[in-house]
């Protein structure tokens, strides 16, 4: 029974890929893999922290674009992708370091207001950017094998989506991990006496302004692992993958999954995931019934719908879901015990 | 041991404390009182290093306060607890204990991240579970701060303070909202606290356990030093007497 916590997750990892193996759910999984180490890291910075983030999608996007413009073709020389995914990921971090050391200065809804911005110039610079390809974006971003392309698919007879399944999760538990052991360590308390009182926070030793800076570079290199494994997964970028929407959208998956909950971003951003993609099963049943409506044009409307359910009624979201169970419990013993 | 010299601090043009010179002597239990806006929790935040005094110093063990962060006079060992409670209730009891022990940690990142830090821990709660000890709330330690009493969080606040084993502890109205006995309870814990060798500064409405518990007690009104001395002084002192009472 101990160690049940363990082994049931990785069961579930191994049946996921043999139960859903079309590709287009494999692609649904991938894509939950990848929003799920963005919402990690957005847990940190907000669910630990305290500290709102809008423009993670910048983030994200600015790591799949350096990627993807130095290993896919668009400039006179080509390099490999094992060089690029660490000089993506070092920019990105660097970068997302001096944003945070002005940045964090600014509190609540200021600070929403000057990441929601960043998220903003990141946009711009992605649609003008040289070798970027305007609105369209560019194709043509080599793929990320584990053991190399010709062993993996000849001889280990792994295809692309199986390849694409095993490095995201194997990128995602590691993360989760690392995510875990920083909550029970001293730096997930000092992000935790940040969030709930600044003052008390620095009376006790913590140099606010260093841990505060701290956290926001660790989401930002979540976000460029993230964003490296999206150019290499989906061979290709276009600049609204990384918009506002996408931003709003990953905070929307946290809030919903439970902020302040390490396991709680995979679960919301498997929901919000499961949940759109159900919408075009539904819009497809619908459609052999006679009845013509795009769902998928609502998306936004439903996600702001689940968002308000979750604020009124789990306003600890889908995690806290267990503590409303355990409540439920105590309480019925107590009405058997009279 | 703490020497506050000439200091002096205004919010526009309200002067909250002016030429403000007092001292606190070392393994005593000193006092601050005053009528309300008298300026004590303004001295508090200059001694913190919350707020900047805008002329005079600070010295604390020959080293000059006036200018440092609130971290950096936490690392020279001095820390406080808050009027108004600022307990982190998203932790466990014993969490907030364990995260006023931040500066005798000495992990990096690295540590962390990898999970190379358990030793520490393990060591972290333990010395966190004495200190509850020490206070008699090791029966709280891994109950929600968040769903407990005022009067027990005010003494998590003082077991938080203490694990950052500090020379001097500020304790900013630790009596207030609690009823008699508990107040009594309170001071038995204060005195407990200087035994341990740890400098208190109070500051105090309640004035059964100001003159009961107080080695040495300063006066202020209208930001000045009006008064200093022990308990039976100051409760004779004419100049006192006024600004609590008024004239006739």
């Amino acid at each position: 029974m101990k160690y049940l916590k363990y082994i049931l997750p990785i069961l579930i990892l191994i049946l996921l890929p043999l139960i859903f193996n079309s590709p287009m759910n494999m692609r649904i999984l991938i894509e939950i893999g990848i929003f799920s180490i963005i919402v990690l890291g957005l847990n940190l910075l907000m669910g630990f922290a305290g500290q709102i983030s809008l423009g993670h999608a910048g983030f994200f996007g600015l790591s799949a674009y350096i990627t993807g413009i130095l290993s896919g073709g668009r400039l006179p020389f080509t390099l490999p992708v094992f060089f690029t995914i660490p000089i993506a990921i070092i920019l990105t971090t660097t970068l997302c370091f001096l944003i945070a050391i002005p940045i964090l200065k600014l509190k609540g809804h200021y600070l929403a207001m000057a990441t929601l911005s960043i998220g903003i110039i990141f946009f711009t610079i992605f649609v003008n950017m040289p070798f970027g390809g305007g609105f369209d974006g560019f194709a043509g971003i080599p793929r990320l094998w584990i053991f190399g392309e010709y062993f993996t698919g000849k001889i280990l007879k792994i295809n692309k989506y199986l390849n694409g399944y095993i490095i995201t999760y194997l990128v995602l538990v590691f993360l989760l991990w690392i995510s875990r052991n920083l909550e029970k360590s001293k730096f997930g308390r000092a992000f935790m006496a940040i969030h709930t009182s600044e003052i008390a926070a620095s009376t006790l030793g913590i140099d606010v302004t260093r841990y505060k800076v701290m956290v926001f570079t660790i989401s930002g290199l979540y976000a460029s692992i993230a964003g490296v494994l999206f150019a290499h997964f989906y061979c290709g970028v276009t600049p609204g993958d990384f918009g506002t929407v996408k931003s709003i959208t990953f905070v929307t998956m946290l809030v919903i999954g439970g902020s302040g909950s390490v396991i709680g971003g995979v679960i919301g951003t498997a929901f919000l995931i499961t949940v759109t993609y159900s919408l075009e099963h539904l819009q497809d049943f619908l459609r052999t019934l006679g009845v013509t409506v795009s769902l998928m044009d609502y998306n936004i409307f439903i996600y702001g719908f689940i968002f308000l359910l979750v604020l009124i009624f789990l306003p600890d979201g889908l995690t806290g879901l267990k503590n409303k169970f355990e409540g439920f419990k105590f309480w019925r013993e107590r009405v058997k015990s009279k | 041991m703490l020497k506050v010299n000439n200091v002096g601090k205004s919010f526009g043009g309200l002067k909250a404390l002016t030429d403000l010179t007092f001292s606190i002597e070392k393994n005593m239990i000193n006092s601050i009182i005053g009528p309300n806006g008298a300026g004590k929790t303004t001295a508090f935040n200059l001694l913190t290093g919350v707020l900047k005094a805008d002329c005079g110093e600070i010295i604390f063990e020959s080293k000059d306060l006036t200018n440092l962060k609130p971290h950096k006079i936490a690392e020279l060992g001095i820390t406080r607890t808050f009027q108004n409670l600022q307990i982190f209730s998203n932790m466990t009891v014993l969490e907030n204990v364990i995260t006023g022990m931040h500066l005798r940690t000495k992990s990096n990142l690295l540590h962390a991240m990898f999970g190379l830090n358990k030793k520490e821990e393990k060591k972290l709660k333990e010395r966190s579970l004495e200190t509850l000890e020490l206070l008699g709330l090791k029966k709280y330690a891994f109950l929600k701060s968040g769903s407990l009493p005022f009067g027990i969080l005010r003494q998590v606040e003082i077991a938080r303070a203490l694990a950052v084993s500090p020379k001097l502890i500020l304790m900013d109205e630790p009596a207030a909202g609690l009823n008699p006995f508990e107040t009594e309870e309170l001071g038995v814990k204060i005195k407990e606290i200087i035994k341990t060798g740890v400098t208190v500064l109070l500051i105090e409405h309640d004035m059964n356990l100001v003159m009961d518990i107080s080695d040495k007690i300063t006066v202020l009104n209208f930001g000045q030093k009006i008064a200093c001395g022990n308990p039976r002084e100051i409760q004779k002192n004419p100049l006192v007497l006024k600004a609590y009472l008024g004239e006739d």
